[in-house]
């Protein structure tokens, strides 16, 4: 392989590990918990931020261009940690307010005025993340211990990416399977029953999404050590909008499905548009594809409201043994919550 | 002192605009009970309406306006006919329907940016000079948008309290089974809600951008979380307390512009989380869901 198709494999690689850690943390919040968390992105940014801040040193390194809070020089993996933890912390605050209203549908519109909110406070408190510039040469783990060349270090670069999937994937497979989620489906589905059996929906509702949150900090810092810089375009909040795409095309509540999706929401549709012949101006190229991706939701939500591979549910048989099958697209869900439902009629 | 009644002069043409936006909103929701995120959707097709009718087609401030409004109605009505019916119909659930009206806010603005580009545009609006009343500042084009949200507001309560269209309106959103068992047309009266409320959004979205003069087909999606925000505050499908919301929005937004112009936007936002906090359900809890478009 040349070494820009190298380079290219490399970057959809390591792009794809970071979305896939994103789309996992969601799909726990939303998928198995049922908070549909439209702020999604902000966790994401808020971990991409503090990784740059705790690996790029005091502002004056590289000549003072930029200011931005926690300056530090830590060794990889200690700044995502960071990020993790900020990202933890972030969504304790706001999860505070953001889940108080009765309703899915008020906490999620609170979570989207979040969305632009942080947005706005960010671009206007310069000293905070540098303001609208954004961040910009945050050094790569190990880059100058290791002196490899370009594509060398690009293959590291996925090693330590994957080594974080790896990780995530074992906490999120151990999360899904545990006692808790449990908890958290049944609230999901019957937020008034679980209550009734002694689980407290408010307090495990704003525990998944703490922890949804550090892990989608996690994803942001992956990002920005790869990338190099970051800034408020990448964290509008049509992005949280793309890793929604993701998991109702793969699957909610599906490991396995957040995947699939991802592989075709962020990597095939993505992609694809840079092999189809230029037929129009790139400004308007970009316009079809959001065209088409909300086509896609529709499409789905239509025809397959379940996903490509759909929620696995542990149901027992009449011999009592344990099976799982498929969900048949979980029709109804949270309605019953919200009182009268829907009527649009 | 003269900055701060100032600035309360402009939070009095902002609110005028958010309250237009918010009481459209939520009276949708209040019979609909569905989070429309298209609502900011159309309220861009209804500036972009504006923009061709006094730009391009030479049509008169009034005309613009009207055909902005009608536009944004009959947006509303295309979306609540011919997409959330559908889905709701074929049993879709809570969640779904609010990422249909996502995807259909995407739709709608990618498509306006197709046709006009990404690109700024600004009105070609006559220069005024402005009226002083004591410290206030406004231009006559300021004190016509106050004015048009003034009548609005009288006519929408009006409609609500004295027609029988209004006495259906409320029925259906207190319980719309019983209200069709009732004898009153209950699709019927659901439709002229969306065409009522779709022609609010259109009036918010046209004189939002008489107002600004200058923007881009962003402008309908960050206006609808400032209108959220103000409809939350009055606690979602209270119309009056949308107008209340509206005002503080407004007016604190403004006065924020005053020390911290960029954080103009961002006040809203903390305005809401402050009452989201001390009161959850909005500034007037006790405006229960059913009597929340009649009392």
């Amino acid at each position: 392989m040349s070494v820009a198709t190298q380079y290219y494999v490399i970057t959809l690689l390591v792009l794809f590990g970071v979305n896939v850690v994103a789309a996992w943390s969601l799909n726990l919040q939303h998928g198995v918990a049922g908070v549909w968390n439209f702020g999604f992105v902000v966790f994401q940014a808020i971990g991409a931020y503090v990784t740059a801040a705790l690996t790029l040193g005091p502002p004056e390194r590289l000549g003072g261009f930029q200011e931005y809070v926690l300056a530090a020089d830590l060794p990889w993996p200690l700044p995502l940690l960071g990020a993790a933890l900020a990202g933890g912390v972030l969504a304790l605050l706001i999860g505070l307010f953001a889940l108080k209203p009765k309703g899915r549908d008020y906490q999620a519109l609170v979570l989207l005025v979040v969305s632009a909110a942080s947005l706005v406070f960010v671009v206007s408190q310069k000293e905070l993340f540098n303001g609208s510039a954004g961040l910009a040469g945050v050094p790569k783990p190990y880059a100058d211990e290791l002196a490899l060349d370009v594509t060398e270090y690009g293959w590291f670069y996925v090693l330590l990416t994957a080594s974080v999937v790896a990780l995530s994937y074992l906490v999120i497979r151990r999360l899904t399977s545990s006692p808790w989620a449990r908890r958290l489906k049944a609230q999901r589905d019957n937020p008034d029953g679980a209550a009734a059996i002694g689980i407290d929906v408010g307090r495990e509702r704003l525990i998944v999404f703490v922890v949804g949150g550090a892990l989608a900090a996690v994803s942001g810092g992956v990002l920005v050590q790869f990338i190099g810089a970051y800034s408020p375009e990448g964290w509008e909040y049509s992005m949280t909008f793309l890793y929604f795409t993701a998991i109702i095309v793969g699957g909610l509540a599906n490991n396995a499905g957040v995947v699939v999706g991802v592989l075709l929401v962020w990597t095939v549709l993505q992609e694809s548009v840079r092999y189809l012949p230029e037929v129009a101006p790139p400004t308007i190229t970009a316009n079809l594809q959001g065209i088409a991706i909300g086509l896609i939701i529709l499409g789905f939500l239509w025809w397959r409201p379940q996903g490509l591979l759909p929620e696995r549910r542990v149901r027992l048989g009449e011999d009592g043994a344990r099976r799982k099958v498929a969900d048949g697209g979980r029709q109804g869900q949270g309605v019953a919550h919200e009182g009268a439902g829907v009527n649009a009629r | 002192m003269d900055e701060v009644i100032r600035a309360i002069g402009f939070g009095l043409v902002t609110s005028s605009v958010i309250a237009l936006g918010a009481v459209g909103f939520t009276l949708q929701f209040s019979v609909s009970r569905l989070f429309n995120v298209a609502y900011g959707a159309a309220m861009t097709v209804a500036a972009y309406v504006a923009y061709l009718g006094i730009n391009q087609l030479g049509a008169g401030i009034w005309v613009s306006l009207v055909v902005a409004a009608l536009a944004a109605a009959a947006v509303s009505v295309a979306l609540q006919r011919g997409i959330y019916q559908p889905f709701i119909a074929k049993g879709s659930n809570h969640f779904a329907l609010i990422m249909v009206s996502l995807a259909m806010a995407v739709i709608i603005q990618e498509t306006i940016q197709a046709i006009s580009g990404p690109r700024y545009v600004s009105l070609d609006l006559p220069h005024q000079t402005a009226f002083h009343v004591g410290s206030i500042v406004l231009t006559p084009r300021q004190l016509v948008i106050v004015a048009i949200a003034l009548v609005t507001m009288i006519l929408l309560h009006w409609l609500l309290r004295s027609t029988r269209l209004g006495k259906a309106m409320r029925a259906v959103a207190d319980d719309p089974d019983l209200a069709q068992s009732s004898g009153i047309k209950s699709r019927r009266v659901i439709s002229i809600v969306w065409f009522t409320s779709g022609a609010l959004c259109g009036l918010a979205g046209a004189t939002l951008v008489l107002n600004t003069v200058t923007f881009n087909t962003n402008v309908g999606s960050l206006m609808l979380l400032v209108i959220v925000a103000a409809a939350m505050l009055g606690g979602v499908g209270d119309i009056y307390g949308a107008v209340l919301g509206s005002v503080v929005v407004g007016v604190v937004s403004e006065l924020t512009a005053l020390w911290a112009p960029q954080l103009k936007n961002f006040s809203a936002f903390v305005v809401l989380v402050i009452i989201l906090i001390v009161l959850p359900e909005g500034l007037r809890p006790t405006a229960r869901l059913g009597r929340r478009v009649a009392a």
